[in-house]
């Protein structure tokens, strides 16, 4: 298939109410029907991986939220020429990338540029080997984070993604779990997000 | 110590730093022994890894629906969508209120109200346009008929001949309604059970 989807009737309403998540391949079948819900879930699954890339390719965020504007119209655009499946990471974090360093490049013709001549956009190149497989871990591990509990989410993501990192008090005050619980609390949340990811496949060792 | 295995906890506080330098020095004397402690702490670790390293950054809240609405106003059809609207699924203008001959002996006048009757199929499509008391634009108010499947929640795209669009979805009864509309050249696309259909020559002057 090839070509945007037109947008029709919401028939993902009925799906968008289950609990269970769909499957890859049942979501960009739905999104190239042209569903709305499921480009909503598309966006709500991948609109991470699109902004991580935006900002890894050197845009300011202001400047990433522009380049995910024009990267997921593209996505849209382009989604019936997607043959492999299992390459949509890679495919979406291409697709960005594109459109990252084509909005840069914009950018820095526009502006006045200095003397020495500074160049921050990089050729278009493939994606590194080394950047890819740290944006599929970084999906991988995202899919796996929204399995979690709430609670689990909220004192990882606290622990581990944030700079700078908040001490035990910091923790304690903004999530309520008393200081004394923080740790096994944690231990039994990084039980848990492994176990979600050796289940989906992440290579542990 | 005793060559105890140490707990879950006691491994994540190990490697998250948190632990005293003593019991440190005992985890990792145990670990250095241990194949199955070990292998705990690898797997551990490359979670850890992960959480700090790959983590993607969340794109900014609204950012999603804001793609969404400009996919919307800027969806590019499909070959197969203009083929449709060529060659089959432009609905028959079957009755137009500003064609009726005027009553004999009365001079004709421009009605304030323009009634529009389209068929497609068995299906039928009413159009209203009014003149709206200020600002010279129009309103078009419609109902979608159909003879199966359900008329509420169908995307209905106002379409100028150039320009932007606007787009609404039809209420239970099958109504729609665009407000404020300027003068201009119209055809109402509706995302219909069976596909796309055009309801063209909405012109308003």
């Amino acid at each position: 298939m090839s070509g945007a989807p037109s947008f029709a009737r919401e028939s993902m309403r009925a799906r968008s109410r289950l609990d269970e998540p769909l499957s890859k391949d049942d979501l960009l079948r739905a999104c190239l029907r042209g569903e709305e819900e499921a480009w909503r879930l598309f966006l709500d699954r991948y609109g991470d991986l699109i902004f991580s890339v935006a900002l890894r390719t050197g845009a300011s965020p202001a400047d990433a939220e522009e380049i995910y504007q024009s990267a997921v119209l593209a996505i849209y655009q382009k989604i019936g020429t997607l043959q492999d499946h299992e390459k949509l990471v890679s495919w979406i974090a291409g697709v960005a990338r594109r459109q990252a360093l084509y909005y840069l490049r914009k950018r820095s013709r526009e502006a006045p540029q200095p003397d020495e001549g500074l160049d921050d956009v990089r050729d278009p190149a493939p994606l590194m080997q080394s950047e890819l497989e740290s944006l599929q871990r970084g999906q991988f591990l995202r899919e796996a984070f929204e399995t979690l509990r709430a609670v689990c989410r909220d004192l990882l993501a606290s622990l581990y993604m944030t700079d700078p990192i908040p001490s035990y008090e910091e923790v304690s005050r903004s999530l309520g779990i008393p200081i004394g619980s923080i740790g096994p609390t944690r231990a039994r949340c990084l039980d848990a997000l492994r176990r979600t990811l050796e289940t989906r496949g992440w290579e542990m060792t | 110590m005793k060559n105890e295995h140490p707990s879950f906890d006691d491994i994540a506080s190990y490697l998250d730093e948190t632990v005293t330098a003593r019991r440190r020095d005992e985890i990792g004397k145990h670990l250095n022994t241990c194949t199955r402690c070990d292998k705990i702490a690898t797997r551990v670790r490359k979670v850890l890894q992960a959480l700090r390293t790959d983590a993607l950054t969340p794109a900014p809240t609204g950012l999603a629906e804001k793609a969404l609405g400009a996919i919307r106003e800027q969806r590019v059809p499909t070959l197969a969508e203009r083929a449709d609207s060529l060659l089959s699924r432009i609905a028959a203008l079957v009755f137009d209120s500003n064609t009726r001959p005027a009553p004999a002996g009365v001079r004709g006048t421009v009605a304030p109200v323009r009634q529009l009757v389209y068929e497609w199929e068995s299906d039928r499509f009413t159009i209203r346009v009014q003149r709206e008391a200020t600002g010279g634009t129009y309103e078009i108010r419609g109902q979608i008929l159909l003879t199966e499947g359900r008329v509420d929640g169908l995307a209905v795209h106002l379409r100028p001949q150039s320009g932007r669009g606007r787009r609404t979805t039809s209420a239970i009864t099958g109504e729609f309604a665009f407000e404020g509309v300027a003068p201009g050249a119209y055809s109402i696309r509706i995302a219909s059970n069976g596909g796309d259909i055009s309801l063209p020559g909405i012109e308003l002057l």
